[in-house]
């Protein structure tokens, strides 16, 4: 059924809803059971009276049985409430707003970069495929997407950061650049903070998308309409731009999508190694301190993240899929 | 092959009012919008040793009707009595002993038979399943049922893709006879086969039906196939029967407009005779959103067609003895000429035989 | 050959060949990778004849720990692909047979386990559940691990159910069982192996991102991706002891994904469902 695509994207919104609220559950079941007390670890050595834990306990509601506990959180989510953050001193919900936009802004210029990098590599290498060139490109995109992301990251801040000293090695923003610096400089120093954990996400995904590309646009190539328009005598490169690409994006776009979580892990490693602040560094931080609502929010958001982002893949897909009528 | 129904013996098989419908649209909280009559009110009854073909064009819903008889697929309406059981009755266990008693053919030679098992593991597995015999016994029954469809029992090993389009059927064929049936439903069964292996594949299945006294339920595109294999004829049209017959009444006398198009379609051997087919005119509608009335009428023929033919559903009606039609311009018929009126009719329901006519012509 | 099998005989070569290091290693080169060569200098030799890959800044030998490595993580991304194999194969078979109910229980499952990060999923339960031994971590990854086989066992299996031969059988009188394995199992082979083999692959990276993190398999025992964090602060005084691991990671996960790729086009039982 091909429905309007705002039909569609509410439909798998809906759906990504369902998701969202089980991960919730499931995380609160799993803190629930998960052995030692989260806040006990946290304050403990701290020399903290009992009966303050105890006041403590009861105000996040831990004392409470499961089910209300669940209950409770999903009333006061639904708010806009995701709770406490022992060690930011802050509710969940405004860490999470503050990390949030740095993750967007890696995240979507990684992507933009990693995708046009992909097609281009797919393209060079459907256009040379069989020859030598094909295949020294296949083999880098294959090594990159073998390698685990932080071994990437790790090459380049060696080579550009330490070595050629380029681009700094990690943080957002020069934090000895005062609050008078004009508007151009502290642009161009964000800017140069992105690069690195920006092209290290991009290289990632363009090894990925690379590979997918490649294989689509070459059965795409097959496809009868291209036949036919070869035999029209349309030239090969107007056809390639034209129609080749047009019919290989789609299945790359849902690629895309459902590769979501797994760039979701990736993101998560690459702040991690370039201190960037955004949600992951923000989960990392609620698990090394042990905070019990941080980590949840940053579970659920992760996950909300993911869903959103697999809606807009299935609505692109669609939109991009000559054939897909059904 | 045998005599045709007889009224004063329990059928085989009796289908009453059999109903499956698709439903379509709708999501996770939207209601179905719709739905496909797959099939739409389906009786018919099959006599014990009998041959009923069931005849209609892709998408009329014979083969979902063959499956809703064996209860491969679950009716949203209507029985089944299987030799006085109703299917629908059965728990699963009791149910599956009941398979042993109606088996399936299939038309794809090709997706019918699991390309990683050998033949014989493939005849074999009804055996095995309902413990019929074991080891050796086993495999000497699956070598007598390959001989027994004209295979030879040395090719048990092998692998489906070492045979051609009408081996593989044979195949089928022992597949189905290995539990021992009494009832098998031919869906098409030489409709993928070359010209000069169809004669070869009915054949044996004649043979097989009087050697083991099989009922069939036969499931066809076309007339020309069930001519010689037939004892009466179901002609389907969107989900209905729109004509039950017996052979020679349907190849004689097709009342139905839709039937009489089909018997024009048969080829005729005779170099003398002038061929001239009914051409249907249009598509067959889709069975999501059926015409009202009368399914066929949006391509009828017949030279009374009228209002009323948009607006009454014709019953399925005797106009002869065992010769039921569903169309209310053929007379005789129960919709009086006053009821066919309020719905609009124009024209008095009259006979109208074009193939009758054509072949009258030729004598 | 055709390219197909060749690409595949390539990567089923490299792949018996890292096998046979993490096997026979020990006995080719008995070096013991905790042995501590220089105790009080404790520096990291370059390459020598004594130590073909140097030794890393605890005076250990590099070679007789990247061979240690290989056992390590080799076996842990066994044992992590055959759990989500047999976890994956179970839900996917069991949604797609077991009727509507069972589907869409396991089907929201699915949707779960995908939507949610993987490697942040391993991380909240190794953080909840304290530092794993290797086994047991290699069992969550594969616990974590199953979601995406399982969908496409469940859309493979289903497509073979609707089918006639598995209708033939169904009409015969066979169970879900005698369906699934007879009928279902053999003809899914083929997905089954290159998932398996993929499944395989991930895990030995996600450990290695673990590791990175500080939550992968815990000292003393060293996998490939330990060893790459352990050698990340030397990456340019002492390459080779960042470089050895990385290169033994790559080729293995390099050579799975190769031959995942050529299982899937090679598979010769392609076509059950076509007509012709």
């Amino acid at each position: 059924m091909r429905g309007a695509p705002l039909r569609r994207f509410l439909a798998a919104l809906a759906r990504g809803l369902g998701v969202v609220l089980l991960v919730a559950v499931a995380s609160l079941v799993l803190m629930h059971f998960a052995p030692g007390d989260p806040l006990g670890t946290t304050l403990e050595g701290a020399n903290v009276p009992p009966d303050v834990i105890a006041a403590w306990r009861a105000r996040m509601g831990a004392d409470q049985p499961l089910p209300l506990q669940v209950g409770r959180w999903l009333g006061a989510a639904a708010t806009g409430d995701l709770g406490y953050s022992v060690s930011m001193h802050m509710s969940v919900a405004r860490a999470i707003r503050t990390a949030l936009p740095y993750t967007a802004l890696l995240g979507l210029v990684a992507i933009v970069l990693g995708f046009a990098g992909g097609i281009a590599l797919a393209f060079a290498q459907a256009r040379a495929r069989g020859r030598a060139l094909d295949r020294w490109l296949g083999g880098g995109a294959l090594a990159v997407w073998a390698a685990p992301e932080f071994v990437v990251g790790l090459v380049l801040v060696e080579l550009f950061a330490v070595r050629l000293g380029w681009f700094p090695s990690g943080g957002a923003m020069d934090v000895t650049l005062g609050g008078d610096a004009p508007a151009g400089v502290v642009f161009a120093d964000r800017l140069r903070h992105l690069v690195l954990p920006a092209v290290t996400m991009a290289l990632v995904i363009a090894a990925q998308v690379g590979r997918h590309q490649r294989v689509a646009l070459v059965e795409a190539w097959r496809e009868p309409f291209i036949r036919a328009a070869r035999a029209r005598g349309l030239r090969e490169r107007a056809l390639w731009v034209h129609h080749a690409w047009r019919a290989a994006l789609g299945p790359t776009i849902a690629l895309a999508g459902l590769s979501l979580p797994l760039l979701a892990g990736g993101a998560f490693v690459i702040e991690r190694i370039f201190n960037w602040p955004g949600m992951g560094s923000l989960a990392f931080q609620a698990l090394a301190d042990r905070d019990p609502h941080l980590a949840l929010g940053c579970v659920v958001a992760g996950a909300t993240l993911v869903v959103l982002g697999g809606a807009l893949a299935d609505v692109a897909q669609a939109a991009f899929d000559p054939r897909r009528a059904t | 092959m045998s005599g045709p129904a007889h009224p004063d013996v329990a059928p085989l098989v009796r289908a009453r009012d059999l109903q499956r419908h698709f439903p379509v649209g709708g999501g996770l909280f939207r209601a179905p919008t719709g739905a496909i009559r797959a099939v739409d009110g389906v009786s018919l009854d099959i006599a014990r040793g009998e041959t009923l073909a069931l005849v209609g064009e892709s998408g009329s819903g014979k083969t979902t009707t063959g499956r809703l008889i064996l209860h491969l697929d679950v009716p949203t309406g209507g029985t089944v009595h299987f030799d006085g059981t109703d299917l629908a009755s059965l728990a699963p266990a009791p149910l599956r002993a009941m398979r042993r008693r109606m088996q399936l053919v299939f038309q794809d030679p090709f997706g019918s038979l699991n390309p990683r098992m050998t033949i014989g593991d493939t005849v074999k597995e009804g055996l095995l399943i309902h413990r019929l015999a074991e080891g050796a016994e086993a495999d000497r029954r699956t070598r007598a049922l390959l001989e027994e469809v004209g295979l030879r029992a040395d090719w048990a090993n092998r692998y489906p893709h070492e045979f051609s389009g009408g081996q593989r059927q044979r195949v089928g064929i022992a597949r189905a006879l290995s539990v021992g049936p009494d009832f098998v439903v031919l869906d098409e069964p030489v409709s993928a086969l070359d010209v000069s292996v169809q004669a070869q594949v009915i054949n044996l299945l004649m043979d097989l039906q009087k050697q083991r006294g099989l009922t069939y339920l036969f499931i066809a595109h076309d007339l020309s196939v069930v001519e010689h294999v037939a004892d009466r004829v179901a002609v389907m049209y969107l989900g209905r029967i729109v004509e039950l017959a017996p052979r020679d009444a349907i190849f004689a006398e097709p009342l139905h407009p839709y039937a009489q198009a089909l018997r024009s379609a048969v080829p005729v051997a005779d170099p003398t005779v002038r061929a001239r087919r009914i051409v249907l005119a249009g598509e067959p509608p889709s069975p999501a959103d059926p015409p009202t009335g009368c399914p066929f009428h949006p391509r009828c023929h017949h030279p009374a067609r009228d209002e009323s033919c948009a607006r009454l559903v014709p019953p399925l009606e005797e106009k002869a003895p065992a010769h039921l039609v569903a169309c209310h311009k053929q007379p005789p018929t129960t919709i009086t000429w006053e009821a066919q009126q309020v719905a609009g009719a124009t024209r008095q329901p009259e006979r109208h035989l074009p193939v009758l006519a054509l072949d009258a012509r030729t004598d | 050959m055709r390219p197909p099998a060749r690409g595949a005989a390539i990567a089923l070569g490299v792949l018996a060949l890292l096998g046979v290091v993490a096997v026979l290693g020990p006995v080719a080169w008995p070096v013991d990778p905790d042995h501590v060569f220089d105790a009080p200098m404790l520096v990291s030799a370059s390459p020598s004849v004594a130590h073909p890959l140097g030794t890393d800044p605890a005076s250990r030998d590099v070679l007789a720990r990247l061979i240690a490595g290989a056992r390590v993580s080799l076996s842990f991304g066994l044992l992590a692909a055959v759990v989500a194999l047999g976890l994956g194969t179970l839900a996917g078979l069991a949604a797609a047979l077991a009727g509507p109910r069972t589907d869409r229980v396991i089907g929201a499952l699915i949707d779960v386990g995908l939507a949610v990060p993987r490697l942040l999923v391993l991380i909240v339960l190794t953080a909840a559940l304290g530092r794993l031994p290797w086994a047991w971590l290699a069992v969550t990854m594969g616990v974590t691990g199953w979601f995406g086989l399982a969908r496409q066992v469940r859309s493979r299996a289903r497509a073979l159910a609707a089918g006639d031969f598995a209708r033939a059988a169904r009409a015969l009188g066979a169970g879900t069982r005698r369906l699934a394995l007879r009928h279902v199992l053999p003809n899914i082979a083929g997905t089954l192996s290159a998932a398996a083999v993929l499944a395989f692959a991930h895990a030995i990276t996600l450990e290695a991102a673990l590791s990175f993190i500080g939550q992968g398999v815990p000292i003393p025992v060293a996998s490939w991706g330990g060893l790459i964090s352990d050698g990340r602060a030397q990456l340019w005084t002492s390459p080779w002891l960042a470089l050895a691991p990385t290169l033994a990671l790559v080729t293995c996960v390099v050579a799975a994904g190769a031959l995942a790729d050529a299982i899937e086009r090679a598979s010769p039982w392609g076509r059950v469902e076509s007509a012709p």
